[in-house]
């Protein structure tokens, strides 16, 4: 594999060169930016002392990213469970499609911090209206890309099958489903963009534990430092996640580029 | 048709039934409703086995809605399709028909062995001899080597060659082939041509073409039908008494070109321009 040349190595290291040294020299003109100033660690902590504050968390901050990251994945997988399934319901019967629509807009246009007080009150201040927020938001890019993706199958490809068999599962099968899978990831990865901000918002209507919950705590009581440190936190969670299904995407999906997608 | 045509060979008459034949078929599209769109009024005519049947028309004459029909993915309004005496549906789940498409209709996420193998897979041919029918007609197409290609990597020939060995692979006995060089640039489509009357001649299929080319529909048929617009109707039969195996110098023949020029005064006369 040519991967492993050195030559490639170069190309590589210059391809990634500007955003690296580009982010590097922003935290480094933030630190001294606080330092030369003495801006006050209340209005904006430097990027040393956010590191020390989420050091000194210790396990704590383990305990909160934990948290979070199990109600990102719960919702993520139930949203989309049912996105996939509801997508399903809508290509196949064209009567599913008019009672579930209404519903996928409602769910879309109610406002989801609005919402989890009730949920709270529901089911208390345990994982589960967490879990149910970040589905709700997960779950419409997604079963809107899918059904676009059930549709965008090549009518001829169709025809192509029906000269061997008229049955609808076949079509599905070896037709339609595959068509979808491109536009199935490109609905998953914005799913996953707003999983993230589901569970952080839903925390912050009642919880104990959690990036949301620290983000919220380190405002309540003055500690900057805390929020900047949940935000962080936040950030690269969102990053690894939204990288996880990237590379899902590129072991799996057949191709990878010009899908036009619904967001 | 049927009647005494110069070139027609006497194996194909005495076969029991044309390959494909249309009585009296009218379609209409979205009947009863605003847009209603008579797209076939009182079509006849036959097919004979292994003739090479070539149809010229403007666009929306009802080309494609004829394939569909002999395909079965459409019912008539009246009258009646029939493949080789029985109907459409019929002959469709005994695999007696082939379609080529204008564009490739490959299936992105399969390479070329697969994609041609893709029939055959469906109707339950074991792996091992469904790759080795494919490779067969792959070879045949002129794309030895290139089994594990994917379509995108292939040129816009190439892929139309993949359809084409697919559509073969099948081993259907009637091919219907829907502007299949429409794509194509006109090198490619000379080159393919060809290769489709040496397939033609060799696998002894009946083939229903449908192009825009006059040239190119003289050149490879036995009989090409001009149809008129609005309704569709049959305007000309025109039986092309050149010999065969057709080449090139059939198209400096005098003969070559008088068929030309009859069925262009055809068309021209339906679209109105002189
Ligand atoms: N599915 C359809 N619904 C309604 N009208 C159609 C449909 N398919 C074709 N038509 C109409 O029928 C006519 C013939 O179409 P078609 O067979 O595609 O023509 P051609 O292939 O000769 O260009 C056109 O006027 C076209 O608009
Ligand atoms: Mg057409």
């Amino acid at each position: 594999m040519p991967v492993f040349s050195i030559r490639s190595i170069g190309r590589k290291a210059l391809y990634y060169a500007p955003p690296v040294l580009s982010f590097v020299a922003f935290i480094i003109a933030w630190q001294l930016y606080v330092d030369l100033f003495g801006v006050s660690a209340f209005i904006l902590p430097s990027p040393e002392r956010i590191v020390r504050a989420g050091i000194n968390l210790g396990p704590a901050l383990w305990g909160h990213t934990w948290t979070t990251t199990y109600e990102i994945l719960l919702g993520f997988l139930v949203g989309n469970a049912v996105a996939v399934g509801l997508a399903y319901l809508i290509v196949r019967w064209s009567v599913a499609e008019r009672i579930v629509y209404p519903f996928l807009i409602v769910s879309q246009t109610v406002p989801k911090l609005a919402v989890a007080p009730l949920l709270v009150i529901w089911f208390g201040t345990g994982i589960l209206p967490k879990v149910i927020v970040t589905a709700l938001v997960c779950f419409f890019p997604t079963a809107v890309n899918v059904v676009q993706g059930l549709r965008s199958a090549d009518p001829n490809a169709i025809d192509l099958v029906r000269l061997v068999t008229p049955s609808t599962s076949v079509i599905f099968r070896k037709v339609q489903f595959p068509s979808s899978i491109p536009y199935f990831f490109a609905g998953l990865k914005i799913s996953m963009a707003a999983a993230v901000i589901g569970a952080i918002v839903a925390e912050w209507v009642g919880a104990n534990s959690g990036l949301g919950y620290l983000i919220l705590y380190g405002g309540t009581s003055m500690r900057t430092d805390l929020m900047f440190v949940g935000v962080g936190v936040t950030v690269i969670l969102g990053m690894v996640l939204y990288g996880a299904v990237g590379l899902a995407e590129y072991l799996i999906s057949w191709r990878r580029t010009d899908v036009r997608t619904n967001t | 048709m049927t009647d005494a045509r110069p070139g027609a060979d006497g194996a194909a008459q005495t076969a029991a039934h044309p390959a494909i034949r249309f009585q009296n078929i009218g379609l209409v599209y979205g009947r009863g409703t605003a847009n209603e769109v008579e797209a076939l009024k009182d079509v006849s005519f036959d097919v004979r086995p292994q003739e090479f049947v070539s149809i010229l028309g403007p666009s929306g004459c009802g080309k494609s809605t004829l394939l569909r029909l002999v395909a079965g993915f459409l019912n008539p309004t009246s009258g009646s399709v029939s493949v080789g005496g029985v109907d459409p549906e019929n002959a469709r789940t005994n695999g007696l028909l082939g379609v080529v498409f204008q564009s490739p209709v490959l299936l992105q996420w399969r390479n070329v062995i697969e994609n041609v193998g893709f029939l055959l897979e469906l109707q339950g041919v074991p792996r091992r001899k469904r790759q080795e029918t494919a490779r067969h007609y792959i070879d045949l197409v002129g794309l030895g080597g290139f089994e594990r290609h994917m379509p995108h990597q292939l040129s816009g020939g190439m892929q139309q060659r993949v359809s084409i060995a697919r559509a073969l692979a099948f081993g259907p006995s009637v091919l219907l082939m829907d502007e299949p060089f429409g794509a194509l640039d006109a090198l490619t489509r000379d080159r393919m041509a060809f290769d489709l009357l040496d397939i033609w001649k060799r696998d002894k299929k009946t083939v229903l073409f449908v192009t825009h080319s006059v040239q190119e529909a003289v050149f490879l048929s036995d009989v090409v039908i001009v149809m008129t617009a609005r309704p569709g109707k049959v305007g000309l039969i025109r039986p092309i008494d050149l010999g065969r195996p057709r080449t090139k110098d059939h198209r400096l023949q005098m003969e070559f070109v008088e068929h030309c020029r009859v069925l262009l005064d055809e068309l021209e006369a339906d679209v109105g321009y002189h």
